[in-house]
């Protein structure tokens, strides 16, 4: 077990030491981040108008809102890039013989990616923020731990989802669309709208997709904090991590059996 | 291997051939060194017999026209060949962008007025702004991949051939889920407006003139690989900067942001000039928006060519079939 968590840890170093010489990329994230959060600013603040007000959200709390749904959004892995073209090119067959296993070193160096970029987006987003409509109203020291454990666990179901569209590859000739619709559902619910800015019939069916799971659950506990909500979406949220983890590895067990290697 | 005999000919130099019967004159816009076999320089200048020793403009912009119209056919039968994949990126763009409409229907479920924006005039925004850079991916599916072209030697191909490559470049691939973006925005179009001639001419037009200003930012944006060795992150930025300034209302806008649309990432001639003159036509603001989309086109050619002097081929072996 040990030396398993060791294993992966050393991929997971890896990919952090390897993401950081890439420095003109974070640069333009960040003002690309900067940039979205201005325009979100701006159409909100139209929409609010005198009232001040959104779905219950002030302006204040809907722009951290946004803040920390990009911030988990743009820390984006690369996990389905990877499946697809080893998957397309047939490297698979050469990664098989790796000592450890395929998918899971895969899991092990997305995660490493995203723990970097959300240590490098967090300031960059807390910052803009700051500037842009002050400190968040209301904060307590408190919600920080459970603010923190929700994007971990978004960004866990977020890449387990990646890794299942990714390794849909094994039978598709093209599945960029599925990864488009996944990724628009995802920011339909939470990224762009807040659960509580749709209307209740779908806020019913949403609530049972993993998708508000990813990006509205950190935003929502992070924005407008109390233990009730807390305690409500951390355990759903590492539920759908684990089923939909569970699901990826089912599919690359099937899928795996498929690859057939030729010579040497 | 001996070395090839070379000769260097100069910027403006003529040079003459007659086959079969007929008299081609290619003269040089840039100073290249061309192989000579066998004594014989390698030679051509396309299909157009000239007048007065000189391809005239008009035969000049009729060539590339039917290059790029070549292009479009050819890159359009091979997306027919990989079908489903095609169709599966462009349903699924369409797909895609349909999420955005119900993102707005949302947004004016909180307001029925954003600044003087209805719900439909939105729509129409959407419209331009995706068929415009739906058509400039479909026609021009280079644009934006100048950075990979030239990193990876394939701008060699494009030097070697008897046609502008700006243009060349730009128009020898087909992005297939650009298709989705372009017949979305075709249908939401006759959805929010029926069937009104005028209306439609303009929204043609309109599509054509921002897809070429839309594509000449970008292109100024990526001619930057010959100075900085990679730009593609500048150009990533600028198309995102482009993409999210057409496709708010630009009533939202602060004015230091309304000043940048019509400036530097012009995209107020691309969506919200031509969306006010859809509703109040006036010959001479369309005159000026056209005026724009084509200088935008002449500047970013001759920053790609001023660019394309400092390109150093890598030798690099390939063929394109």
């Amino acid at each position: 077990m040990k030396s398993t968590f060791r294993k992966y840890g050393a991929v997971m170093k890896t990919a952090m030491q390897n993401s950081t010489i890439y420095t003109r990329s974070f640069i333009f994230g960040s003002l690309f981040l900067g940039l979205v959060l201005f325009m979100f600013l701006q159409l909100w603040e139209k929409v609010a108008g005198e009232r001040g007000l959104v779905a219950g959200y002030s302006l204040n709390r809907l722009l951290w809102y946004y803040t920390i749904a990009e911030i988990v959004t743009l820390s984006r892995s690369d996990i389905m890039d990877r499946l697809n073209n080893d998957i397309r090119s047939g490297d698979i067959a050469v990664q098989l013989l790796r000592p450890y296993h395929y998918l899971n070193s895969l899991f092990a160096d997305a995660l490493g990616h995203l723990l970097l970029r959300l240590t490098l987006n967090a300031p960059i987003g807390f910052i803009t923020a700051l500037l842009l409509v002050g400190p968040l109203e209301g904060f307590r020291v408190e919600m920080v731990p459970f603010a923190f454990l929700s994007i971990l666990f978004g960004l866990f179901l977020s890449v387990s989802m990646e890794a299942l569209i990714g390794l849909t590859a094994f039978w598709t000739e093209d599945n960029t669309a599925f990864w488009w619709i996944s990724q628009k559902l995802a920011f339909m619910l939470g990224l762009f709208l807040p659960l509580e800015m749709l209307p209740g019939w779908l806020q019913k069916i949403a609530v049972f997709l993993p998708y508000p799971y990813m990006v509205y659950a950190p935003a929502r506990i992070a924005s407008t904090f109390t233990f009730e909500t807390a305690g409500h979406l951390l355990p759903v949220q590492l539920l759908y991590g684990f089923v939909i983890f569970g699901l990826a590895h089912l599919v690359y067990h099937r899928g795996a059996k498929m690859v057939h290697a030729n010579g040497g | 291997m001996g070395k090839e005999p070379r000769e260097t000919l100069k910027k403006g130099t003529e040079t003459t051939a007659v086959h079969e019967g007929k008299t081609y004159t290619r003269t040089e816009s840039l100073p290249v060194s061309r192989i000579v076999a066998d004594g014989k320089p390698s030679f051509h200048t396309g299909d157009y017999p000239v007048k007065n020793g000189r391809i005239t403009m008009r035969q000049n912009i009729k060539a590339h026209l039917k290059m790029i119209g070549m292009y479009f056919t050819t890159n359009l039968s091979s997306a027919m060949e990989y079908r489903v994949s095609f169709f599966t990126q462009a349903v699924g763009m369409a797909i895609n962008d349909v999420f955005f409409l119900f993102f707005w229907w949302m947004v004016f479920q909180q307001t029925n007025n954003l600044g003087g924006y209805q719900f439909k005039d939105v729509m129409s925004i959407w419209a331009l702004s995706a068929a415009t850079f739906g058509l400039l991916h479909i026609v021009f599916g280079n644009v934006r991949r100048m950075n990979q072209l030239v990193q990876s030697g394939e701008m060699d191909i494009f030097l070697l051939q008897p046609r502008d490559v700006f243009v060349h470049a730009h128009a020898a691939r087909m992005n297939f889920s650009a298709w989705g973006d372009f017949v979305y925005a075709v249908v939401l179009f006759f959805v929010i407006s029926g069937f009104h001639p005028l209306k439609w001419l303009l929204f043609l037009l309109f599509t054509v003139g921002g897809a070429l200003l839309t594509g000449a930012v970008f292109a100024i944006a990526d001619s930057l690989v010959f100075y900085w060795g990679d730009s593609s992150g500048l150009t990533k930025l600028v198309t995102e900067f482009m993409l999210n300034f057409s496709l708010y209302p630009d009533s939202i806008f602060r004015p230091g942001v309304k000043w940048i649309i019509y400036t530097i990432l012009p995209t107020g001639f691309v969506v919200f000039v031509p969306f006010r003159l859809m509703q109040h036509f006036n010959l001479w603001t369309c005159m000026a928006v056209f005026a724009v989309d084509i200088g935008a086109v002449v500047l970013a050619r001759a920053i790609f060519r001023t660019g394309l002097k400092r390109y150093v081929s890598g030798n690099k072996m390939g063929a394109r079939l």
